[in-house]
């Protein structure tokens, strides 16, 4: 580091570890930058580099979240945490996840079109469950008879995710999903041609 | 057909028979059972599982084979009183339905290359590509390190001063006013009040006024006291003439009355 940077260390060191949100590299740059006008991008990620090495081997991470980055419990101690507090794990339930995939790549999205992707209701506690968490939220009304509530995902989710966007969310799962379909048309081709030959 | 006995393989095999159905009076944990089949996340799952167990092709789906065992998983969950969701049975009706259109005679289509898309089982078979595609998409978010699961992140709480913010109720907004009033109570604020003018001080003076000699009515009207005062005076007058200590003397009419001390 040079002397500037170890001037900066404190500093970044002070904010990662009070953020109650994941910090992104720019936002630190440009909050020491109204103190340090020469300071330049680079030096914030050097430095954030420095503090991640520094808690090698401590029980604490800096965590790469999307484009940002959170202290957090290092993985393996996180069953410790769970003691402290007395608790399990939440467990996320297969409805559940199936429930917020479709919503995630499809949203907006009414219940009623989930329900007709999963074949099966969705029930009222995992819809408690997604709000509760703070993972959904309803944007709007669809303009058909009833005015059924339109659904999407929030910001919170994509943070709790660690991914950078929400496009990025969409993205993957349109892949994931394309990407089963195709291979199933495959399958599906090569087992034409086993049955012609 | 060993892919049709899968099913029937978790019940039993009795002397190389399978058993389909449950033997009265035969115990069986039911919470085995029951656990394996409310696994299923409705449907089109119970749907996939059976293809996918029997290596079936999605594509091409053996729909007599694949509604037999449905209607026994179905069969099999009713006897264990599971209670099914209205959507298995309206798979079960469609699955028969689909059962029935393959049946009948298909009518002579003008164009061969349509005869794919009259193929009754092309829904079916979107609708569980479509879900199993989210199964995948469920199954990817399920590997994600989540926050207030797989993460727990560390922030060091700032203690950031108090702010002010009416956080009352309406017990306290009562207790509060009581205060006040009771405050109120103890507090008498000084009155500032006009010198009361007595009758009988007025009578004295008067007394004193007219003891040398008469006084006219007039000069014994003090100006500052206004029109209580001119009352007042008055009334010490009537009074005095009452008790025959003065006497009222008027020359004529209208004139000025001077009053002296009575004889």
């Amino acid at each position: 580091m040079t002397e500037n940077q170890q001037n900066f260390y404190p500093i970044v060191q002070a904010l990662v570890f009070s953020s109650d949100q994941p910090l992104s590299a720019q936002t630190l740059f440009e909050l020491l930058q109204l103190e340090y006008p020469d300071i330049e991008l680079a030096d914030v990620q050097t430095v954030l580099a420095e503090i991640k090495q520094s808690l090698a081997g401590s029980g604490l991470v800096l965590a790469e979240v999307g484009e940002a980055v959170r202290i957090q419990v290092a993985d393996d101690y996180l069953d410790w945490v769970y003691k402290l507090y007395q608790q399990n794990p939440p467990k996320l339930s297969r409805a559940l996840l199936e429930t917020l995939a479709i919503m995630a790549h499809r949203q907006p999205i009414t219940r009623a079109e989930i329900e007709a992707i999963r074949g099966v209701s969705v029930s009222s506690p995992i819809m408690a469950q997604l709000k509760q968490q703070g993972w959904i939220k309803a944007l709007g009304q669809k303009d058909v008879p009833g005015h059924p509530t339109l659904w999407g995902t929030t910001p919170k989710l994509l943070e709790d995710l660690g991914l950078s966007s929400k496009q990025a969310l969409v993205d993957q799962l349109e892949t994931i999903v394309q990407r089963f379909i195709q291979e199933q048309e495959q399958e599906q081709s090569q087992n034409r041609i086993d049955l012609d030959l | 057909m060993q892919a049709t006995q899968q099913l029937s393989l978790p019940l039993a095999i009795v002397q190389g028979e399978p058993m389909v159905n449950l033997p009265k009076g035969l115990y069986i944990p039911p919470n085995a059972l029951k656990v394996l089949l409310t696994d299923f996340e409705g449907p089109l799952d119970l749907l996939s599982h059976l293809i996918r167990t029997n290596k079936f092709d999605i594509r091409d789906i053996p729909v007599f084979e694949i509604a037999r065992q449905y209607q026994e998983y179905i069969g099999l969950m009713q006897q264990l009183d599971i209670e099914l969701a209205g959507e298995y049975l309206f798979m079960a009706a469609w699955l028969t339905e689909i059962k029935s259109r393959l049946l009948l005679p298909k009518p002579p289509s003008l164009d061969e290359e349509d005869e794919d898309e009259d193929d009754p089982r092309i829904e079916l078979m979107q609708k569980l590509l479509e879900y199993e595609a989210y199964q995948q998409g469920a199954r990817w978010l399920d590997s994600l390190k989540i926050v207030g699961r797989d993460v727990w992140p560390i922030s060091i709480e700032v203690e950031t001063p108090p702010e002010v913010t009416a956080q009352i109720d309406l017990d306290d907004l009562t207790a509060a006013l009581q205060n006040v009033l009771q405050r109120a109570l103890t507090k008498v604020a000084h009155q500032v009040s006009e010198d009361p003018i007595e009758i009988s001080d007025k009578i004295e003076w008067v007394l004193s006024q007219i003891s040398l000699e008469p006084v006219s009515m007039l000069d014994l009207l003090v100006a500052q006291e206004g029109k209580p005062g001119l009352v007042v005076t008055f009334i010490a007058l009537l009074e005095l003439w009452r008790q025959q200590q003065i006497e009222l003397q008027q020359d004529e009419a209208y004139a000025d009355i001077s009053i002296r001390r009575a004889a």
